[in-house]
């Protein structure tokens, strides 16, 4: 009952934190001085402008403004897109974006998981060694690179000097699953250096505490192998951290792969975002605002809830 | 100090002497008798380091000598790092301490919007604001000055939740410790507490937190210049790299340089963080 409690209270108020963030989005999108209507169709007609600040609600003062993009979204319907001749439902831009990114965030997910892990675990068996110290400088450095400096280097010398991956251009994955991975491997790449360093740093600092443990020493003592004592007992009591944080980093990925779809030419959530902003379309960049925000703060609540039920001590931890 | 300065990792010198060099070209820019910074070469266009005499790094493929126009970048992107991280920072240390310091209402108004603005990725808030604030229609494009304020005020909204809740976590953890209270118990005011007991205790996770968003804010101006909504013409390290971009192919020196330069400053305030923050953690050992 606690438990159900907690994870309710956590709910809530994960869901003012979104709905409150788009508030504050559309306050600032009404300071914008100019009309959003002419703005998005800069050469409409006047009747067609009067249309669409009826379906934008700005004929609803800057309350009702908010409300009627507020109380569609609940319904499914996340307003529309404008262009010189054409009106797309933003929700058709959804269904195609948000797959393009997520497949993106979960490859980075996986390489990055797949390296640090062995990674850590031997640099953490081996503290204080050459190795470790060489690794934990070039980690350091890796994950402080910015991903769009990674992208434009790899672009350099894998696309344009050798030329062996394509660049621009993305092959959907049930077309043709080669081409779409070979499209996918150097946006994945940039991204999951950092990512990959700073897990590795994470799971190394974890490992070395439990490597200290009794029970661990209990293990070794009865024999059992170097590999099995670090794979089956070290890796499982010290990979809380890595795994919150990873979860943490998927809600951030959703937004953090802006730059490197644009880069990349790739069709998800972050090249829209800049898109609608870039020709000005208040209600669509609301929408994925929303739906970014929404991410993020899903991955939040539920890093704390799960916790909560694996350890009720955490409950004031993160206050 | 020089002696020990002498006896630090060799990563703590490699750091201070980068950034040193970074904010001594950024201050005495106007000093030195370079060539203008924008100047165009009539000999030499997209060539590569050391290639030309007069042109250490190189020219850009439109023939802007690169030496000189890193020099002048370096100056733009400290200043719109450290005027957004310094006022951004002050902002929300003022917030953060306060909310923690007073409880109540007052704390739950503000972490709840501090999560808010968290809940956008950085680089899209900064995006929305700078498309409200600096509103140029086509035909009449907001004026640099303009573009580099708005810029500015965008990453240092940015900045103030993210040192705002590190400011408040950490005077909660002080202001509950039994200075504290000793102190309020013979009749301190609020104000001096603040002042004498829990700024003073605060102000290094700020500071080391206060580097790793240098750090943000410089990747933030790189992002944004890539979008094209950055500071425009070549004038930060972004910007450079911005225009780089299109020349890639046939100067890539254009771009490795800007990077090279953001990369290595981020990695130096990235190290300082870390640095005060493992001596932080020290010292709270201790006690």
């Amino acid at each position: 009952m606690e438990t159900f409690k907690y994870i309710l209270q956590r709910v809530v108020i994960a869901l003012i934190v979104v709905s409150g963030a788009t508030f504050l989005l559309s306050l600032l999108i009404q300071l914008l001085p100019g009309d959003p209507a002419v703005m998005a169709v800069p050469n409409a007609m006047p009747e067609r402008v009067e249309l669409m600040r009826k379906d934008m609600g700005l004929d609803r003062g800057v309350l009702g403004f908010f409300w009627k993009w507020y109380t569609d979204m609940w319904q499914g319907n996340f307003g529309n897109q404008y262009s010189n001749n054409d009106t797309i439902s933003v929700t058709v831009l959804l269904k195609r974006a948000l797959p393009t990114t997520l497949l993106i965030i979960l490859y980075v997910q996986i390489v990055g998981l797949l390296v640090s892990v062995p990674l850590g675990l031997i640099s953490a068996y081996r503290e204080g060694s050459r190795f470790d110290r060489y690794l934990q400088t070039t980690l350091f450095a890796l994950s402080s690179i910015p991903s769009f400096a990674l992208a434009l280097i790899l672009v350099l010398f894998m696309a344009v000097r050798f030329d062996w991956f394509p660049v621009l251009g993305y092959v959907s994955p049930t077309e043709n699953f080669g081409e779409h991975l070979k499209g996918m491997v150097l946006p994945v790449l940039s991204l999951s250096v950092g990512i990959t360093a700073s897990y590795t740093r994470l799971l190394r600092t974890d490992v070395i505490a439990t490597l200290k443990d009794d029970y661990i020493m209990m293990a070794n003592s009865k024999g059992i192998s170097k590999s099995r004592v670090l794979w089956r007992h070290v890796l499982r009591a010290s990979s809380t951290t890595l795994l919150t944080s990873a979860a943490l980093n998927m809600g951030g990925l959703v937004g953090g792969t802006i730059i490197t779809e644009i880069l990349f030419n790739l069709p998800g959530l972050g090249y829209q975002i800049a898109f609608a902003i870039a020709s000005r379309q208040v209600i669509s960049l609301m929408s994925f605002i929303a739906v970014t925000a929404a991410f993020y703060v899903f991955f939040n609540t539920m890093v704390d809830v799960i916790a909560n039920i694996v350890d009720p001590r955490t409950k004031e931890r993160r206050v | 100090m020089f002696k020990k300065f002498m006896k630090k990792p060799i990563g703590f010198k490699l750091a201070s002497l980068w950034l040193f060099a970074v904010v001594f070209v950024s201050v005495t820019y106007d000093l030195f008798p370079y060539v203008q910074w924008d100047a165009i070469s009539d000999f030499s266009q997209g060539d590569g380091p050391f290639k030309v005499p007069g042109h250490i790094l190189g020219t850009s493929y439109d023939g802007m000598d690169m030496f000189t126009a890193t020099m002048h970048g370096a100056r733009m992107s400290t200043f719109v790092a450290v005027t957004s991280v310094f006022i951004g920072g002050g902002i929300g240390s003022l917030l953060g301490i306060s909310a923690a310091y007073y409880r109540g209402t007052y704390d739950k108004v503000m972490s709840s919007i501090f999560n808010m603005i968290l809940a956008i990725p950085n680089l899209v808030m900064s995006l929305a604001l700078i498309s409200v604030l600096a509103n140029g229609n086509s035909n009449q494009p907001a004026s640099d000055f303009r573009r580099v304020l708005v810029l500015t005020i965008s990453l240092t909204i940015v900045i103030i939740p993210i040192l705002g809740r590190i400011a408040r976590a950490s005077t909660l953890q002080w202001s509950s410790r039994e200075f504290v209270l000793a102190s309020k118990s013979i009749g301190t005011k609020n104000f001096e507490i603040i002042k004498r007991h829990i700024v003073p205790n605060v102000a290094p996770a700020i500071l080391a937190i206060g580097f790793f968003a240098i750090g943000v804010v410089m990747i933030a101006e790189g992002s944004l210049s890539i979008l094209g909504i950055g500071i425009p013409g070549g004038a930060s390290w972004g910007s450079l790299l911005a225009i780089g971009r299109a020349n890639l192919e046939y100067s890539p020196h254009e771009v490795y340089i800007p990077v090279a330069c953001i990369g290595l400053t981020v990695i130096s305030t990235n190290y300082f963080g870390d640095y005060i923050r493992a001596n932080l953690d020290k010292r709270e050992s201790k006690i």
